[in-house]
């Protein structure tokens, strides 16, 4: 997969992995840009492009992610494309998904036991996700955003600190795993089996997408937290 | 590498086979290295192979009495002749060096393909640990139960895992209801 620099065509890039897409429609960019550069395309819109060519890069190939530079990003830019990255999985993804689960549960031949516990083995996945991105738009996000504006700032600390997101944040792409393999491996109650592959694309999607979303949140963004915890509360923050 | 298991030279060059041996002896702990001329002596050996090293002439010329069930690594003479590029080969007219090379490339293709080959099935205590799981009992309660160690559940629940593809409790429940090895009722 090509390796994304400042002068790379965008389309070249999202012709190269098509799963670039949505990461690039979380930058408030609409496809049918022609032959315009990453550059280009950034700065008509003022988004940071080594940020953006980062985030791309990162999620294009497993073992790039350059920690060092990426310590240096800005903290509310990072926290505004997880805040869409949310919104992504909030409002498409997991609709979308939802959507293709319960017409495949409904193709089944029968109602069985299977049906029933896949069916709530996924709403229990759904509803542990919602969960986890509820606690971050409204704890965590709000807090990082506060103390980089320099609001509230005594008030905020004693509320919340990314100590507490370290502690609390959880692996949650663990079931999604589990929900790939039982339809792949084990699930066998005469489903239609286009519905079955369409459902584990959007696995396969949701999966991939998440664990790129985590490993930023636990490796870029918490560290540049603590250390903007640190400039304003010193170390015993 | 091929840990303790036998290997099948089939070739009609005995020089060939006799340095394949010497090397292969040099890269992996085998049991024993058997040499065949045709196919057909290779069908009728009652022998399981690991691995069978077959003469790309031989293979093109008698490919119908070769049993699938074999894991095949062709011996070409050079890159050139390619007419059975899909099974992995190894070309011989090189200097030694890159006959290693090639070597220390291909055999861990075949290790690997025995060891996902081992592990299909749970064993019985594998299975004993999951319907434990199932239940929702924690670690030191299965390891009481079993008179196990705490260790040897966690063991025994990677094993698990690693097989079904399946890491969360509830995952773990609904293959063990799905596979009749506990039923609706006696999940909490
Ligand atoms: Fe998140
Ligand atoms: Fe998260």
């Amino acid at each position: 997969m090509l390796l994304i620099t400042p002068d790379t065509k965008l389309a070249d890039a999202l012709n190269s992995n098509y799963l670039l897409i949505p990461v690039v429609n979380r930058f408030g960019i609409a496809l049918g840009f022609g032959d315009k550069s990453v550059e280009e395309i950034c700065r008509g819109r003022g988004i940071n492009v080594e940020f953006f060519t980062t985030i791309l890069n990162v999620f294009s190939h497993e073992n790039y992610f350059p920690q060092a530079r990426m310590l240096n990003f800005d903290a509310l830019a990072l926290v505004q494309y997880l805040e869409r990255t949310h919104e992504y999985y909030r409002s498409l993804l997991l609709p979308q998904l939802e959507r293709h689960f319960n017409l495949l549960m409904e193709s089944a031949s029968e109602k069985s036991k299977e049906v029933l516990l896949i069916e709530k083995f996924f709403n229990e996945y759904k509803n542990e996700l919602l969960l986890h991105l509820k606690r971050e738009d409204q704890a965590t996000f709000p807090y990082i955003k506060a103390i980089y504006h320099k609001q509230n700032l005594e008030d905020m600390a004693r509320r919340y600190s990314i100590k507490k997101f370290e502690a609390e944040h959880n692996n949650i792409d663990e079931k999604l795993y589990d929900l790939k393999n039982i339809l792949i491996k084990y699930a066998h109650n005469g489903y239609d089996e286009h519905l079955r592959n369409t459902v584990i694309f959007d696995l396969f999607r949701l999966e991939k997408d998440l664990t790129d979303h985590t490993h930023i949140e636990n490796n870029i963004l918490t560290p540049i937290v603590e250390k903007m915890e640190q400039a304003l509360f010193g170390s015993n923050a | 590498m091929l840990k303790n298991q036998h290997i099948a030279i089939v070739t009609d060059n005995g020089v060939v086979a006799l340095g394949l041996e010497a090397l292969l002896y040099e890269y992996a702990t085998l049991t024993g290295v058997l040499h065949f001329t045709t196919a057909i002596e290779l069908r009728k050996s009652t022998q399981h192979f690991g691995l069978a090293f077959i003469d790309s002439n031989i293979y093109v010329a008698s490919a119908n009495q070769i049993s699938t069930k074999n894991k095949i690594l062709l011996l070409h003479q050079a890159p050139d002749e390619s007419g059975n590029s899909l099974l992995p080969s190894l070309y011989m007219h090189c200097p030694q060096e890159l006959l290693v090379k090639q070597l220390e490339a291909l055999l861990p293709i075949f290790d690997k393909a025995t060891q996902d080959n081992g592990k299909s099935d749970l064993s019985d205590r594998e299975r004993e640990v999951l319907v434990l799981v199932a239940k929702g009992m924690i670690n030191k309660e299965i390891a009481d139960q079993l008179s196990i160690s705490l260790h040897t559940v966690i063991t025994h629940r990677k094993n698990i895992t690693s097989k079904l593809g399946i890491k969360t409790i509830s995952g773990l429940t609904i293959y063990a209801i799905l596979n009749g090895l506990i039923t609706v009722d006696e999940v909490e």
